[in-house]
């Protein structure tokens, strides 16, 4: 009987129609998603989950002090784990029960499991977050690729976030050398964040409403138990009502890029578009008319690139970032027809925005200095280049 | 001539495209966020594409993130929301191509359903999962896979003129 429903399903389900297979845009966008893995700058959905100890109650009344800064000695308060489900291992907190964090969001409580690359929840290879409030049910799971290799090095965590209506929960992978993490929003408000290991990988993460902005995360650094002195600060790209995007780590004597703001826009037929470009400690963000909000985690944009913008499903402006004497930049669209667009500057910058059709992507570039003559040609690599200088 | 990563996964897409667009669009009813998922989905897959070689089952993995994908839109509503909020445009994209009656009388049923019931639907007896395995996905109980699972054929049975018999009979599996 049931595989009656199945071949009816099966044959309703053969009468949809669809384009070809667009391998080279899933291509593109998979080496968008490893390129902001791995410097580690997130700025689409993504997974949730936690962990919490020292400082787990966050309500907008109730202010923590921050933490004393210890250094090469056993802070003792760095032995709580959530809800005491932790034990000392040698690499630092070991969780149990997959938990790695709890706390409280005013009257919510919520609690963070990890779930290994051996379970059931998780793909293959990945590692599945979940985030349970209560009352309130649970925040988007979803499964990430090992998140820390490498090319992480820099950054003393990893982040990654879901939301789910007015709150978000927010993941990290902390290196082994990060020993605490003190999250400050702008009402004052902190969180002390201890890395619980599940399945070998050290976990910190909190739960707060998307009305708090985040104004900065220290990442205190040394060992498992004790910090040596070091830290290293991100502040993320974080609007009201978003999730906060992490990207630059500052560290000791590193001068952070300088906020600015630029928005561009335009009228394409009736369709009115417009791109937003922010500079700050978080390196760049594009936020677009049509939804998109993309960061480039690099202290300076020295290279010409088309960034991104464009394969939403919906017509939105593509956006880039130009050399310096670049004075414009021609770029050819998969239609056929190119867009000329001259860069204008955002702080230490120089970017533009050009709109696209739905379906239209831009397919290469070519940059031209203020005397006309072609600098710079290629074709189009979603995403800012990794290995730029 | 062996073949590399690039190679193993246009292959890999190009054969799997329509299947994996053919589930999300019975999880969406709509062409068009069906494209986008399935595209997303693969796209991820190929960000990994390395260790989801090496597990062995890339089928299993893209066809996970597309149902993951799903539930956290459903549980956003953000499907929902954009339906609403782009009716011709979904309209348009949500209409099967013309094919027989009774197969797009099914569809048209199966659109019907909300997200949960139909996600239960498709995973359950498109995909043939057990309903523990349905329930995983979904991240539900069983019971909720059962509750959902028959109202929803219940639903497709005053809906459809398909064999009422078998959808009967199904309803009574599924609250065995």
């Amino acid at each position: 009987v049931n595989s009656d429903l199945h071949e009816d399903l099966d044959r309703a389900l053969r009468t949809v129609t669809f384009g070809p297979a667009p391998i080279e845009q899933a291509k593109r966008h998979g080496r968008r998603i490893r390129t902001r893995r791995r410097v580690a700058a997130v700025a689409g959905a993504l997974a949730v989950a936690a962990i919490v100890a020292g400082y787990p109650v966050l309500a907008r009344t109730a202010a923590a002090p921050p933490p004393p800064v210890t250094h090469n000695t056993h802070d003792p308060v760095l032995t709580d784990g959530p809800g005491g489900k932790t034990t000392q291992g040698p690499a630092g907190l070991v969780g149990t029960d997959d938990l790695v964090a709890d706390g409280k969001v005013g009257s919510v409580k919520w609690q963070a499991a990890v779930n290994g690359p051996d379970s059931k929840q998780s793909l293959s290879g990945a590692t599945c977050y979940r985030v349970t409030l209560s009352p309130g049910g649970q925040l988007p799971e979803t499964c990430l690729s090992p998140a820390r290799d490498q090319t992480d090095a820099d950054h003393p965590v990893v982040f990654a976030a879901d939301r789910n209506g007015t709150r978000y929960g927010e993941i990290g992978q902390a290196a082994a050398d990060v020993t605490y993490l003190i999250v400050t929003f702008t009402d004052g408000q902190q969180l002390k964040l201890i890395p619980v290991i599940s399945n070998g990988l050290r976990y910190v993460a909190w739960v707060a409403p998307v009305s708090m902005v985040v104004t900065s995360v220290v990442a205190h650094l040394g060992g498992p138990y004790s910090d040596s002195g070091q830290t290293a600060t991100a502040v993320p790209f974080d609007q009201p009502g978003q999730i906060p995007v992490f990207g630059l780590w500052q560290r000791a004597g590193q001068s952070a890029p300088p906020r600015a703001a630029l928005i561009i826009g335009g009228t394409t037929g009736s369709h009115h578009w417009q791109s937003t470009a922010f500079e700050g400690p978080w390196g760049t963000c594009f936020v677009t008319s049509s939804g998109t909000t993309e960061c480039v985690p690099v202290r300076r944009l020295v290279t010409t690139a088309i960034i991104g913008g464009w394969g939403t499903g919906r017509p939105g402006p593509a956006f880039g970032s130009a050399a310096p004497g670049v004075a414009l930049v021609r770029v050819t669209l998969s239609n056929g027809k190119t867009a000329s667009v001259k860069p204008a500057g955002v702080g230490n910058e120089d970017v533009f925005a050009f709109a696209t059709g739905k379906g239209v992507s831009p397919v290469s570039w070519t940059a031209y200095d203020a005397s006309g003559h072609q600098v710079a040609a290629g074709p189009v690599k979603p995403g800012y280049p990794v290995n730029a200088p | 001539m062996s073949t590399g990563p690039d190679e193993e996964f246009d292959g890999f897409m190009r054969g799997r495209w329509p299947a994996m667009v053919r589930l999300a669009y019975a999880l969406t009813g709509d062409t068009g966020h069906a494209e986008d998922l399935a595209q997303a989905a693969f796209a991820r897959a190929y960000a990994s594409w390395g260790r989801v070689r090496q597990a062995g089952d890339p089928d299993a993995y893209v066809r996970r993130i597309v149902i993951n994908a799903h539930r956290s839109r459903f549980r956003k509503h953000r499907v929902a929301e954009e339906l609403r909020g782009d009716l011709t445009d979904s309209l348009a994209g949500a209409r099967p191509q013309p094919g027989p009656e009774e197969r797009g009388e099914l569809l048209d049923a199966l659109n019907q359903l909300g997200p949960r019931q139909r996600a239960v639907v498709v995973l359950r007896y498109w995909l043939d999962l057990s309903e523990a395995e349905t329930a995983a996905a979904l991240n539900c109980s069983v019971g909720t896979v059962k509750s959902q699972a028959s109202r929803a054929l219940a639903t497709l049975r005053k809906t459809t003129s398909l064999r009422d018999g078998d959808i009967e009979d199904i309803v009574e599996g599924g609250l065995r």
